[in-house]
């Protein structure tokens, strides 16, 4: 199922082009066929046993700017805003006030919406509340196969009876008993402006016929790029995250926190939501002075680039960028630091099965690069507890306490530096560098031991590493949050040994399929407890107990505890915030090629792969770009209302979109196609919705 | 002594007897150069070019095909590049042909060395029936021959799944992979190039070759006895004799013949 | 400045041409000029216009070949242009090689080397005609474009256009050839081409014409000439120059101190009453 052709669709049995945004109607689709017309096929015993039924604001807005803030201040007669144009502010007006389109008025109705309606947005956050299931057949109630198939037909050239089928079959695909489901996702379901809406809709069908987390069925996101898990996610370092999936928000996540980094309490920030679009509008915005860009390529990655790139460029702000390659990013920092490459260090990452796998150093960093580890480190000696500890205003006016006294009590004084504290302490060093013996035998160090470079640090001297094992500390130290709390890591050196393993591990055992009784030794214990008797428990305690409500909202507050329960959320299909019209009448989706990663600063410059695609196509139908005057291999201009890129057009390559849709993957620093792209979010997740917004192509 | 001057007519024989003669000396020479100056037979000519024979007669060298190739992909053949001399080519690993829609070069081609006609169909222009040459693939250099995914070449062809398919077959070695093997269809597959110039290996695990050098020939009487399409040709076949050393004598001869003498012996 | 004008003008019009096409086709190429394309094998002016080498073409069709309507309809534009204003015009006005044997010679007096081997030609000016009668046997025996594989101004003009390769040792043996074994070698006594813009031209309408009465007989023209058999009559009789191998070069009208030689349109009645 795709916006437009492409290889894998020529592997599949059944191709569904779709029109972009509908995913969130198909799934539904599919929940309403299995409840109006195949009740029986609904696992009622697991129902009962494991899930309740969940509703949220929909009216959450599409997580752009709001009005009032610095860069869209003041606001002008002609439309434009701050530093943003009319033509922009078209867009950006629906995050305050959205008018509902034909479209979507079905979907809304059971929310009380009609056609025309104006729709006031306001951040909900992850607000939801538990309904009944009447409530949520209600809800179902406009997913016919008729309005389905009319909204989400992507192909114009397709006729309707035919995608009906094509539904239908989908459909039965699921419900049919004894069939073994697994629905794969990839960068389609999550950045999205409905992100979180539609990853849970499929969700609701799998729970509704108990085929989830189960051998063989399950929904799965095929996402997981080994640092987005193991280094941000699971690790927690999303600046709303605290390690083992806990949050900055909750206070006694912190505090937990706080003790085992032996820091003093009240230290944290307790305000965890400076999210990548977030830092790029207070950069913008002037309010954020200071930025480092780790790991990523911020400012090729993100949609609307030309605002964060002239921020950077032309604001009094200081960006600095590590990375093992010149990208965008590092052209326009102030700083540009070397990194090592992944295995120019030890390291270790996780993945999408919830695989954790470490490696060795196997050869030395080129030049004078080090790895991120050591740049942090060395970064922690620059600041002592008088530096940061004593009290501080933030930007909301909450003051954070003076805990240097605090710290004393835990034997730090006023010039102690937070390597100190955090990685040089007394646990840390008891972690000892051991060359005689597996795992760190016959292998390099280059952040513990310093390497045969002699790269000179920052004090003039020779570096000759931290003298004792960080990674083995940073990764007990990590692990000791999760072990006992469903997020059992096994020890360091067992890791080097084999080739990964799923948490939890227990008692060396690790998980195959999680909340499942007979492979998750959590799941069985919480059965256990409980004495449901169920073959899954959906353990965790993130919002474990709900108010009640209705579609339209929350009735009585009194929150009911759901232990062990997933839920099944009544989520309705909405437009996404940018729509093809009459003046940009064409779809952009964006995406990846399979021989370039990312951004390409890598892949771009390995000659085989740069061989194979040496520059990044605007792939679009054959039809489409006859109407436009262009021809195979033209140079066309894709342009919208955020800015424009050339790229040559291809009518014929892997990607075979359909009318009214083009393609261009974002590996190419030439073809800068997120100038293009619009910065909507999920509101929940934040994650950019690069898959769809609306430009014009003409020849160039 | 004295020697005796030459007649006139001695003269005039002689000179026209030294005339004929450079003249066939000449000649000579000048056509064994010409033999070996265009016997190349490793080139690849623009879409819609005549049989290289054809071709050599008729190209007039002007380079119009070369100027109108949008991508550069051609160039003239200058003294040093091992081919027939001023003739137009190309060199897939470098730049390919980009197989254009509306192929700008064959038009221009004033002497017809470039046939419009063997690239339209049905009225229109139709890059798809070019036939530059035949892709083919080295089994022992294409990495995906040896397990690895990488069909570079399948997506690089413009008439995707049509001149290069992807045949999966299971990897017997880890047994839970697949080998996807790209396979060339000769009869789709245009000689563009595209193939072998994006094919990451140090030197193209896929190459063009000209058609008569790539290509074998089974034989008409070759049936296909699965295919009743094939089977239809044994209806109207012609007798075809063929004859080897020993066959060539007639029976009777055969009989009576040498090797009688030595049947004892 | 008005002295370098009197004594060269026609040379420096005649490299302005030579050179101006030359450009003109490289701008085709290199920048996509549309006023001249190709080589001078064959060339369109603005897209609509076919030019073609008639001799290539007869080459061609002694060796059996086909051809399409836009080169024979380019052959007989050329054919009738040269036909008109003098074949071998082509070679004093058009031919790259030109400006390479006019560049041996000027060597060849430099250096004293037309003391060295004196007037007398070894060669007959006749041979050229053998090479051009040779080329289509060749080219009907082995069916291709005989002397089009050969051909050092083809290698020159390609090569300024599209790229010299080896051309330029092409260019070389003509340039030593014309300096070192024979006086105006290559365009005087071997090429085919020239033979065959000769026969062309024999009906040239633009004839350069020998004035008797004015003539003071200082010979410089016949010094300068290339094709000096041409410049039979100087001195002797008021003629135009009748023979197709005169290329128009004007260095006799140039050298003539005496206002002897001028360009005119050949009076075909004058030349028959004088039983030319």
């Amino acid at each position: 199922m795709s916006t437009y052709r492409h290889r894998t669709s020529d592997l599949a049995d059944i191709e569904i082009i779709f029109s972009p945004n509908t995913d969130l109607a198909m799934w539904n689709y599919i929940a309403h066929e299995i409840v109006y017309n195949h009740p029986e096929a609904i696992d009622w015993d697991f129902l009962k046993k494991n899930i309740i039924f969940a509703a949220s604001p929909v009216n959450m807005g599409y997580g752009m700017r709001r009005t009032g803030e610095k860069s869209l201040t003041p606001v002008r007669p002609d439309g434009s805003a701050g530093k943003y144009s009319a033509k922009e502010m078209e867009t950006i007006k629906h995050e305050m006030v959205h008018k509902v389109s034909a479209k979507e008025a079905p979907a809304l109705e059971p929310y009380g919406y009609k056609e025309g309606d104006d729709m006031v947005n306001k951040p909900a956050g992850l607000k939801h509340w538990e309904i009944s299931f009447e409530e949520y057949k209600k809800f179902l109630a406009p997913y016919t196969l008729d309005y389905v198939a009319k909204i989400a037909k992507g192909d114009p050239d397709e006729p309707l009876d035919n995608f009906k089928k094509k539904l239908q079959t989908l459909a039965d695909l699921y419900i049919e008993k004894g069939r073994k489901v697994i629905s794969f996702w990839t960068m389609g379901m999550n950045q999205h402006t409905r992100g979180t809406w539609v990853n849970t809709l499929s969700y609701n069908v799998h729970f509704m016929l108990n085929k989830q987390a189960l051998p063989g069925s399950g929904a799965f996101s095929l996402t997981g790029q080994p640092s987005a898990c193991g280094t941000a996610r699971e690790v927690g370092t999303f600046c709303h995250r605290l390690p083992a999936d806990m949050m900055v928000k909750n206070p006694h996540h912190r505090k937990h926190t706080e003790n085992r980094w032996k820091i003093p309490e009240g230290t944290l920030n307790p305000v965890g939501n400076q999210h990548i679009m977030k830092i790029h509008r207070d950069i913008e915005d002037g309010v954020v002075k200071f930025a480092w860009v780790n790991v990523c390529n911020a400012y090729q990655d993100s949609a609307s680039a030309k605002h964060w790139i002239k921020a950077a460029r032309e604001l009094d702000n200081f960006i600095v960028t590590s990375d093992g390659y010149p990208g965008i990013s590092a052209m326009v920092s102030d700083l540009v630091l070397p990194s090592a490459m992944i295995y120019e260090k030890w390291g270790a990452y996780g993945n999408a099965e919830r695989r954790s796998q470490h490696w060795r150093q196997q050869v030395l960093p080129v030049g004078n690069a080090m790895s991120d580890t050591w740049q942090w480190m060395e970064l922690s000696k620059r600041f002592t507890v008088k530096d940061l500890w004593g009290p501080y205003t933030l930007r909301n006016g909450k003051k954070l306490p003076d805990v240097r006294k605090a710290a004393q009590a835990l034997g730090y004084n006023d010039d102690t530096t937070m390597y100190e504290i955090l990685y040089a302490n007394k646990e840390a060093k008891s972690y000892k560098i051991d060359l005689n013996s597996f795992p760190q035998k016959g292998y390099d160090n280059s952040d513990c031991n310093g390497d045969s470079r002699n790269v000179i640090g920052g004090d003039g001297k020779v570096v000759k590493g931290c003298g004792f094992m960080v990674h083995q500390y940073l990764w007990e130290e990590y692990a000791s949050f999760g072990r006992g709390h469903g997020h059992d890591l096994a020890d360091f050196v067992t890791y080097h040994k084999v080739r990964g393993l799923k948490w939890p591990v227990v008692n060396g055992k690790e998980t195959p399929w999680r909340f499942n009784v007979k492979y998750d030794p959590y799941a069985a214990k919480a059965v256990a407890k409980s004495g449901s008797g169920s073959t899954h428990a959906f353990y965790g305690p993130l919002a474990k107990a709900l108010p009640q409500g209705d579609l339209l909202g929350v009735k009585d507050p009194k929150k009911k505890p759901l232990p062990d329960k997933a839920k099944i959320f009544a989520r309705p299909y909405m437009d996404p915030p940018e729509m093809p019209d009459a003046e940009y009448d064409t779809w952009l989706a964006t995406g990846r090629v399979l021989e370039h990663w990312h951004s390409g600063t890598m892949t771009m410059r390995v000659p085989e792969l740069f061989r194979a695609v040496p520059e990044a196509l605007c792939y679009m139908n054959p039809k489409t770009a006859e109407e436009k005057g262009l021809k195979q291999g033209d140079l066309c201009w894709v342009e919208s209302r955020r800015g424009r890129v050339k790229a040559h057009v291809e009518t014929r390559g892997r990607n075979r979109p359909p009318r009214g849709l083009v393609f261009v993957p974002w590996f190419d620093e030439k073809v800068f196609i997120n100038k293009v792209c619009l910065d909507a979010t999920c509101p929940q997740s934040k994650q950019t919705d690069y898959k769809k917004c609306a430009v014009k192509i003409y020849k160039a | 002594m004295k020697k005796q001057a030459l007649s006139d007519r001695r003269k005039f024989i002689l000179t026209m007897a030294r005339g004929f003669g450079l003249a066939t000396m000449g000649g000579f020479i000048w056509s064994a150069f010409l033999d070996e100056a265009t016997a190349s037979q490793l080139t690849l000519r623009p879409p819609a070019a005549l049989s290289e024979d054809d071709f050599l007669k008729t190209c007039i060298k002007c380079g119009l095909c070369v100027e109108a190739c949008p991508y550069d992909t051609l160039s003239l053949a200058k003294p040093g590049d091992d081919k027939p001399l001023g003739t137009p080519f190309f060199v897939p690993r470098d730049v390919p042909c980009y197989m254009c829609p509306d192929i700008p070069c064959v038009p221009v081609c004033p002497t017809g060395a470039l046939d419009q006609s063997s690239v339209t169909t049905n009225g229109i222009l139709d890059i798809k029936s070019a036939d530059m040459g035949l892709a083919v693939v080295d089994e022992e250099s294409c990495i995906a021959f040896w397990g690895i995914q990488c069909d570079a070449c399948y997506r690089a062809c413009p008439i995707l799944g049509q001149a290069i398919t992807i045949e999966y077959q299971k990897n017997e070695r880890t047994g839970k992979h697949a080998f996807m093997k790209p396979v060339v269809h000769s009869d789709a597959c245009t000689g563009c190039g595209l193939c072998e110039h994006a094919c990451v290996t140090e030197k193209a695990a896929i190459q063009i070759l000209p058609r008569e050098l790539a290509q074998g020939k089974a034989g008409n009487y070759y049936i296909k006895g699965w295919d009743k399409e094939d089977e239809k040709r044994l209806k109207n076949a012609k007798e075809i004799k063929s004859t080897t050393e020993i066959s060539k004598q007639k029976a009777a001869d055969k009989l009576n013949g040498d090797l009688l003498e030595d049947l004892y012996e | 400045m008005k002295k370098v004008w009197n004594n060269y003008r026609y040379l420096i019009l005649r490299r302005v041409t030579q050179i101006g096409l030359l450009f003109l086709y490289f701008g085709a190429n290199i920048w996509g000029w549309t006023l001249l394309r190709g080589d001078l094998s064959a060339s369109m002016i603005l897209d609509t216009v076919p030019m073609s080498d008639p001799y290539a073409l007869l080459q061609m069709f002694s060796a059996g070949a086909l051809l399409a309507s836009d080169v024979l309809i380019g052959a007989l534009i050329v054919t009738l242009f040269y036909f008109l204003i003098g074949g071998r015009a082509f070679c004093s006005w058009v031919c790259p090689i030109n400006m390479v044997t006019d560049f041996a010679e000027f060597v060849r007096e430099l250096i004293g080397m037309n003391q060295l081997t004196g007037v007398k030609q070894p060669a007959s000016r006749n041979l050229r005609y053998w090479v051009l009668g040779l080329s289509l046997i060749v080219s009907a025996v082995m069916g291709v474009a005989a002397f089009e594989f050969i051909s050092p101004i083809s290698m020159m003009h390609r090569g300024i256009v599209f790229g010299i390769g080896f051309g330029w040792a092409a260019v070389t043996i003509i340039f030593l050839f014309d300096l070192f074994v024979l006086r105006h070698g290559w365009c005087g006594h071997i090429c085919p081409l020239g033979g065959f813009y000769s026969l062309l031209g024999k009906f040239s309408f633009i004839r350069v014409h020998h004035s008797e009465e004015k003539c003071t007989l200082c010979m410089k023209c016949k010094v300068v000439c290339p094709e000096n058999q041409v410049l039979h009559m100087i001195g002797k009789e008021s003629l135009p120059v009748l023979s197709g191998e005169c290329t128009n070069c004007a260095r006799c009208i140039e050298v003539c101190d005496d206002d002897a030689l001028n360009f005119s349109i050949r009076n075909i009645m004058q030349s028959k009453k004088t039983g030319e």
